[in-house]
């Protein structure tokens, strides 16, 4: 059951939802839709469930142009960020509800209805609440509660719109996992938007990173955070520390800190450069071996990891240091690393640098390199 | 007695008061009107009841003050619906419209609903055309009546309805549910107890209403004549033990009534989980 959407427009007035957005999703996929809040990724959720219409461009499910369909003739399943169960109904109505408003035809009989109902609750692991009533659940029954209802249907669609964002950091990460296992067994095309990109990692087969209502970058989660393609995908999708400069003679010059380019592709573009550099990508080395030291101003213990923040020193020459939007570099080390080394603040610190993406300065987007990204 | 604490301070002083305004606003006429009946014997009460005259009178009351709530609930819904769901404009002069009946001396509603719906009136014309007559007949009390309570149901329902999620409507529709499903099945309800709040104090008003009605009434004994009515009548022929016993007849059943409703909005609110 596929999902092609074709150069979808949207305009609130004057601000732009959706700048002629193109996407397709394969059969049986489980896609997420991340971006920063008001990057559109709901607004593109609830137009291909039929909520919300386009003002130009199209939406093709299964190959049949469906853009001004309404949404009961979508067969789309649609879970909300606040469950929006039927509150005066119990758990076991409100799993039979799509059942029961079917035309009298094609409504299966009371004990079908039953026996669906029981299967589904089943499924979400909540039989034992059939009685109950949603506000007498917690947010993570609710919302296991809300999918059941919405699988119901059967529908060939199941699109999610922050499924898990009103919920504590461990139901979360449970309901995640969850969520994943669920679409392995039942296999129906899914499509989830999340602000989170970790949910996005941990959850999705395919990203679509999304910023002011255009489509960044799409692909598996390993693509995205290893070959990023946009600077806005690579500070969003994890951190990273950005260096300005320029390349010149087989060397990053960024304020009086010079590296030596060994990479042929890396030395390509002769040209005013960023440096894009994961805190994970630096290596912290005793001071005589690295040209490029810093004084350990913060320890950050992340339990697996560390973040270590360090304030650059000009060189030996008493240049001003690199060009840092944050003034800071972070370095992130295991455990087994921050121990073997043995830091304390103050201390004087060479950095060793693994891995840079390139990106021109004026692709870059002023929002701080280091700040994680912002929940909605 | 040991000393409990509680978050709220004034516990004692609020019960105080709020048992003293009670007593002395609500009790103790109550009482004065129950001993006041009393002194008619029981065979006397009776024989005041079931006089043709009073009976056809609490008929009046009671029938036209049910129809007149009943039409209210749709009425009030509607006008709660538009105000709350569509973007209008002048939406909060047309907010503020609806209280003009609780503002508005009764008296000048009835005489200005009196002169549109007598037969002869701006609207009356209509429906004499029609062979309706509205004025002077208990048609035209409950027109009255609904102009006196249609603040009563749109009011209770009002934040009620601002409150409801949208998003279950949505949620609905997502399911496959029609328009009319969404709202019989979703929609309504949630709405239900506030609907039955503002159908009883509706009709609680209804009964009590003297003002707008006797304009309108036209007060023909045993066709449209109302208990509120009846007992000033009695009053002016100082008749006050036969007065007070209709009076108290006409509380005890209103207070069934009302009962009856409470009992209604306790029983959907259990069956779906609200309490």
């Amino acid at each position: 059951m596929s999902i092609h959407v074709n150069q979808l427009t949207k305009r609130y007035g004057n601000f732009t939802a959706l700048d002629d957005i193109s996407l397709s999703i394969d059969d049986g996929e489980l896609v997420a839709l991340l971006g920063p809040s008001g990057c559109g990724k709901t607004t593109l959720l609830r137009s291909i469930a039929g909520m919300e219409f386009a003002d130009s461009g199209n939406i093709l499910l299964e190959g049949r142009d469906m853009t001004f369909e309404p949404i009961r003739h979508r067969q789309v399943g649609f879970v909300f960020q606040h469950y929006a169960l039927f509150n005066h109904m119990s758990v076991f109505e409100n799993v039979a509800y799509g059942l029961r408003v079917r035309p009298r035809a094609q409504r299966p009989n009371e004990a079908a209805i039953r026996q669906r109902v029981h299967e589904l609750l089943e499924l979400v692991q909540l039989e034992w609440l059939a009685k109950r009533f949603p506000p007498q659940l917690s947010g993570g029954q609710r919302q296991r509660i809300a999918l059941a209802r919405a699988l119901a249907v059967e529908p060939r669609y199941l699109l999610l719109d922050e499924p898990f964002g009103a919920l504590d950091a461990n139901v979360r990460k449970e309901l995640r996992r969850w969520l994943r296992r669920l679409h392995e067994e039942l296999h129906v095309t899914s499509l989830f938007v999340t602000h989170d990109q970790e949910e996005a990692m941990e959850v999705a087969s395919r990203i679509v990173v999304m910023n002011h209502g255009r489509i960044e970058q799409v692909g598996t989660p390993a693509d995205i955070y290893d070959e990023p393609r946009t600077p806005f995908v690579s500070s969003f999708i994890g951190n990273v520390n950005v260096f300005q400069g320029t390349i010149r003679s087989g060397a990053f010059h960024s304020g009086s800190w010079r590296l030596p380019l060994t990479d042929a592709r890396d030395t390509l573009n002769a040209a005013e450069q960023n440096a894009f550099v994961r805190p994970h990508d630096i290596e912290i080395v005793h001071p005589s071996t690295s040209e490029w030291q810093a004084r350990v101003q913060h320890i950050q213990p992340m339990g697996s990891s560390y973040h270590i923040e360090a304030v650059p020193f000009a060189d030996a020459s008493g240049g001003d240091g690199p060009q840092i939007e944050s003034g800071l570099i972070v370095i992130e080390l295991t455990r087994h690393a921050f121990k073997s080394l043995s830091l304390s603040l103050g201390d004087r610190v060479g950095l060793k640098i693994h891995h840079i993406h390139w990106f021109q300065p004026r692709q870059v987007i002023g929002k701080p390199s280091i700040a994680p990204p912002v929940p909605a | 007695m040991s000393q409990r604490k509680t978050l709220l301070p004034g516990f004692g002083l609020s019960l105080g008061i709020t048992v003293f305004t009670l007593s002395l606003l609500v009790l103790i006429p109550l009482l004065a009107l129950v001993t006041k009946s009393a002194e008619l014997s029981l065979g006397g009460m009776w024989d005041a009841l079931a006089d043709r005259r009073v009976l056809a009178a609490f008929r009046v009351s009671f029938s036209t003050a049910f129809a007149a709530a009943f039409a209210n609930v749709f009425l009030g819904l509607i006008v709660a619906w538009v105000l709350v769901r569509y973007p209008l404009p002048f939406k909060r002069g047309f907010d503020a419209l609806i209280d003009l009946p609780f503002a508005l001396p009764t008296a000048v509603a009835g005489i200005v609903l009196t002169t549109l719906y007598a037969p002869n009136g701006w609207l009356g014309q209509f429906f004499t055309d029609w062979g309706i007559r509205v004025a002077f007949t208990p048609l035209g009390i409950i027109v009255a009546l609904i102009f006196i309570g249609l603040p009563f149901v749109g009011r209770t329902v009002e934040p009620v309805l601002q409150e409801l999620d949208r998003q279950q409507e949505e949620a609905s529709t997502s399911l496959g549910a029609s328009r009319w499903q969404t709202f019989y099945r979703v929609l309504l309800p949630p709405l239900v107890p506030a609907i039955l709040t503002g159908f009883s104090l509706a009709f609680a008003r209804g009964l009590g209403e003297y003002g707008s009605v006797i304009f309108i009434a036209g007060n023909m004994p045993m066709r449209s004549e109302i208990v509120p009515l009846l007992i000033v009548t009695k009053l002016e022929q100082y008749d006050y033990a036969g007065a007070t016993v209709i009076a108290l007849a006409s509380l005890v059943v209103a207070f069934i009534m009302l009962l009856v409703v409470n009992g209604l909005q306790h029983w959907t609110r259990k069956r779906t989980g609200r309490d």
